[in-house]
């Protein structure tokens, strides 16, 4: 093969990959679930890779088991959008969309690393089912 | 009467045996493809898209790099292409697009054109740069977190950091209970967690096996360097199978096929005669298992392929002994 078809070819094969990975992280990327089907919380202590699905199919929890606020909504808050507290005292914003910021007192709520301590263990010293050690949960 | 001609001796090279270095690259690359195409199977438009990416932007890397430097176009030997393919395969099945655009670079640039180009870089181009990514964005590179919302119907966590955790911790797991629940046929089909390129067993095995029959790779190099990883794997299994896996999980899990065949077999930064070449391949399998088992990461190979690639010159200095009598 002479190098200038070497060098089509390449020039060929950048371009039509190019394209193809472009469309790939655009039009055709697809959209992540709706719910959840496993989710990796990381910690200092090592990542949590928590599987949502088994916990709320296999194990047959309902939504509001665990996503406890507001009681009856359609669509679920995530842990994060409450138990993660902005920097510099403000409120999260999942907390202003329904209320006002006079009407909010944070006094009492766990942040995130507590509320899923206290969510984890609790539960499954309460059912005597599922890990309580930290490095059952908390892998490498 | 003899033939005279047959005595004339000329200079080196004798004889050109038709092969040139593209025709090297697109074996490489076709060798790469089974590993390649299981994982975009499993995973989809996402995979694809990693390859893709990293294959093309590996490219323009080199094809930019030459033009600034008003150099001859060189991406039609196809190494850049490799560099990508090779930088995708260590890569999960869904990773950013800036994170391969960003490894490719250092792979194409900082790990081989600012040496000269190809034959001048001293490490393997995508080992370095996912050891920098790795080292830089680790959280991007945890195979567990990038496929979380597939479901497989195999088990979804990388063999090598469960089975390194569990080893930590034999109070809570038993690891050959967990090394059991992987079966050979699981990781030799790429039903296991990993990186696009590194878990389909079989393909790699037979990319590999392909590569040594085309003469594109060494056989000394791979061989040694798997010999390296049973023999040492053994070796830690026998001294406390509580806490260590097995030979066959450590061959057949992580990048240790990937690196055997492509990794650690790169020209540039591989030794070229039989005992470096043995050394070679045996300290990385070594090394690797030594990281896996007693160091910080789970897996071992990128990190061993780099310390080896640095003492390989060391290695060449081991040399036949010359023919003939010096005087």
């Amino acid at each position: 093969m002479s190098s200038n078809k070497e060098l089509k070819l390449a020039y060929g094969i950048a371009v039509v990959l190019l394209v193809m990975g472009m469309l790939s992280y655009t039009a055709l990327s697809g959209e992540a679930p709706e719910e959840p089907l496993r989710i990796m919380y990381r910690g200092a202590a090592g990542g949590v890779l928590f599987n949502h699905q088994i916990h709320s199919y296999d194990y047959g929890f309902s939504c509001t088991d665990c996503h406890h606020h507001p009681e009856a909504a359609e669509e679920m808050l995530s842990c994060n959008a409450c138990h993660i507290f902005p920097e510099g005292g403000e409120l999260p914003v999942a907390c202003l969309e329904c209320h006002g910021a006079d009407e909010v007192d944070l006094t009492g709520v766990p942040n995130k690393t507590d509320a899923f301590h206290s969510q984890c263990i609790g539960c499954h010293e309460d059912s005597g089912a599922g890990p309580v050690e930290c490095a059952t949960c908390h892998i490498l | 009467m003899y033939n005279r001609k047959k005595f004339i001796v000329s200079h080196a090279p004798f004889w050109h045996d038709g092969s040139w270095i593209a025709q090297r690259s697109y074996n490489i690359l076709l060798a790469a493809l089974p590993a390649v195409i299981l994982s975009i199977y499993y995973y989809g438009l996402p995979a694809l898209g990693v390859v893709a990416l990293s294959v093309s932007s590996a490219m323009l890397w080199e094809l930019g790099f030459t033009r600034v430097s008003k150099t001859a176009d060189t991406i039609g030997d196809g190494s850049a292409a490799v560099i990508g393919m090779m930088f995708a395969m260590l890569l999960p099945p869904v990773a950013p697009w800036w994170l391969i655009v960003a490894g490719t670079f250092l792979a194409v640039v900082i790990g081989k054109m600012i040496y000269g180009g190809i034959g001048g870089n001293p490490f393997n181009p995508a080992v370095l740069a996912y050891a920098i990514i790795g080292v830089s964005w680790w959280d991007y590179l945890n195979f567990d977190a990038a496929i979380v919302n597939y479901d497989l119907g195999f088990i979804t966590m990388f063999p090598l950091a469960l089975a390194k955790h569990a080893g930590m911790h034999t109070d809570l797991f038993n690891v050959q209970q967990i090394i059991s629940s992987y079966n050979l046929t699981d990781l030799l089909m790429g039903r296991q967690v990993g990186g696009i390129g590194a878990t389909f067993g079989l393909g790699l095995l037979l990319g590999g096996i392909y590569l040594i029959i085309r003469g594109i790779i060494r056989w000394e190099i791979s061989i040694s360097f798997l010999a390296g990883v049973g023999f040492t794997a053994l070796l830690f299994q026998a001294a406390d199978p509580g806490r260590y896996a097995g030979p066959l999980f450590h061959l057949l899990t992580g990048y240790t096929l990937l690196g055997a065949f492509f990794l650690a077999t790169e020209d540039s930064s591989s030794p070229v005669n039989f005992l470096p070449m043995l050394i070679y391949g045996a300290a990385a399998g070594i090394l690797t298992v030594l990281i896996r088992n007693i160091g910080a990461y789970p897996e071992g190979v990128i990190f061993a392929i780099l310390v080896v690639n640095l003492i390989n010159p060391l290695l060449d200095k081991i040399r036949p002994k010359a023919l003939g009598k010096v005087t």
